[in-house]
């Protein structure tokens, strides 16, 4: 495949992370987020934790960091690309003044990147090897799964984009987050300790209902199941419930994705795809990559998931690589004043896609 | 309880919704007088129906969007089509923990004629039910759960 060579810059602030990377057409060369850890690692623990939110202070730092660990400097790029929506305002602000600065001062085109496009081809980012090689089938489905956002895509092609379903409510990994709160009392972020808890209990257990089975349709629904489980945890004794907090984990978690594996499975009968890319951060439980895995082996498609750990969540590079597929498909932005960030910005009827 | 609270139980999602409806008209009321903003602070656990009841102050508000969860993205805004107010936005406090975080989305600033602004979890910063009651019309409403398909909903 020709890739452009091309050096981008790429910068995602639609969340609580501040990310910035460096690509080579699918490859990957500085992927750099800006988490808590980082923050304490890295600067000395000086930061307050005031800052947590507080992109502005960490946005150059980040971008350089970007810079430094890609070994390049701002005139070998040749794009530059920053994530405009969807997301919190205040926080997309950040990045896309930032890149617009960068844009003025070193003359570089923009390419305006929907946070949801880089999900769907955070699947197909390579190393600095170019590995692993992946083909992209057109049309293929999307399943988007995390904190915030439970979509099925159909991808067409490049910027085209057909929502086929999303959630009414809450997103499945917020379900999950706050799954972890009833049972155990946990903080923010709640999935990965409900996966841990979820591997030594009975997932039929308890009987959740599973959502929207019924609707025809391919949307999602998870408040009613975190109802159900409220009153379940709310019968039991504080001693019952330590005693069966693995089980409680496992059947509420056996009941969110039984919902997504019910509607990625009508998806794929409703569409006819054969490939099957799977984003966000919930596709870093291995449970449900082994149930989809399950799923599309039934079914004839190829399933991927994000290659890489930190390409799950939010991050920068799945920008960078997004951006590059449409410099293939020449959808720059001509002037960089044009460009605005949109908090509800959706797929289907994206912003700065023509030609 | 004071005079002004009232006091209701509601038995379906659709019934929350028309309270939520009611409340709104009645806000709306007060802020085409002086041309306020509006501010809903929502209490109550998980589950209650936070969203149901925002759900039904949209629909009330003609909003096109289907309303969903501002928990992992702090805020969402939408457009309203009928109506004194015009624009929504929805806050979820819940993965904030300190004052500072919340005093960084700076929910103040949007405080203009024709904008609703419902924020979940505000028992997070009393000083922020504080600071806006200062500069808008506000209403705090309970969300209690009776049972299983009962809530008790009382606005302070």
């Amino acid at each position: 495949m020709n890739y452009p060579n091309d050096l981008l810059l790429a910068v995602d602030t639609s969340a609580d992370d501040t990310c910035a990377a460096v690509v080579r057409g699918r490859r990957v060369l500085s992927n750099v987020r800006f988490s808590q850890i980082a923050l304490h690692k890295g600067y000395g623990g000086i930061f307050p934790t005031v800052a947590k939110r507080a992109h502005l202070e960490r946005i150059d730092g980040v971008i350089a960091r970007a810079m430094r660990q890609a070994g390049c400097s701002f005139a070998d790029l040749t794009y530059l690309a920053v994530t405009y929506g969807p997301g919190l305002a205040p926080s997309l602000i950040v990045g896309v003044n930032a890149i617009k600065e960068l844009s003025a001062k070193y003359s570089l085109p923009i390419i305006p990147v929907n946070h949801m496009e880089g999900h769907i081809f955070s699947c197909f980012a390579e190393n600095r090897n170019g590995l692993p090689r992946r083909e992209i089938q057109f049309p293929f489905l999307a399943f988007l799964v995390s904190g915030g956002h439970t979509e099925l895509v159909r991808v067409s092609d490049y910027a085209a984009y057909e929502i086929l379903g999303k959630t009414v409510d809450d997103a499945a990994g917020e379900a999950l987050d706050k799954g972890a709160r009833l049972i155990t009392g946990a903080g923010y972020p709640g999935g990965p300790l409900i996966e841990k808890l979820a591997r030594e209990g009975d997932p039929n257990a308890f009987s959740f209902p599973i959502p929207m089975t019924k609707t025809g349709d391919l949307q999602f629904s998870y408040s009613g199941l975190k109802t159900a489980l409220l009153y379940i945890v709310r019968s039991m004794t504080d001693e019952e419930r330590e005693a069966r907090t693995n089980d409680l984990a496992a059947s509420f978690q056996h009941a969110i994705f039984k919902s997504l594996l019910w509607k990625l499975d009508k998806a794929i009968d409703q569409t006819g795809c054969k490939m099957i890319a799977v984003g966000g951060g919930v596709s870093a439980n291995k449970l449900f990559r082994k149930q989809v895995r399950v799923l599309a082996r039934s079914k004839g498609c190829r399933v991927y998931f994000p290659p890489k750990r930190s390409l799950e969540g939010d991050n920068a590079a799945m920008i960078g690589i997004a951006a590059a597929m449409k410099v293939e498909k020449r959808y720059l932005l001509q002037n960089s004043a044009d460009l605005e960030h949109n908090s509800r910005a959706t797929l289907q009827s994206l912003e700065y896609s023509s030609v | 309880m004071n005079a002004r609270s009232q006091d209701n139980l509601s038995v379906s999602e659709e019934e929350t919704k028309e309270y939520a409806q009611r409340l709104l008209r009645d806000l709306e009321a007060v802020c085409v007088a002086d041309e306020k903003s509006g501010v809903i602070f929502l209490r109550g656990d998980l589950g209650v129906g936070k969203t149901i009841f925002t759900k039904g102050l949209a629909e009330a508000m003609n909003v096109h969007d289907t309303v969903t969860s501002p928990t992992f993205v702090l805020q969402q805004e939408y457009e309203g089509e009928s109506g004194y107010f015009k624009k929504l936005y929805h806050f979820d406090l819940y993965r904030l923990d300190e004052e500072q975080e919340i005093d960084y989305l700076d929910i103040a600033s949007l405080l203009h004629p024709h904008v609703l602004i419902v924020i979940e979890w505000s028992e997070k910063s009393e000083r922020l039910v504080a600071q806006l009651a200062q500069l808008s019309h506000v209403r705090i409403v309970q969300l209690e759960h009776v049972s299983p398909s009962e809530r008790r909903i009382t606005t302070l």
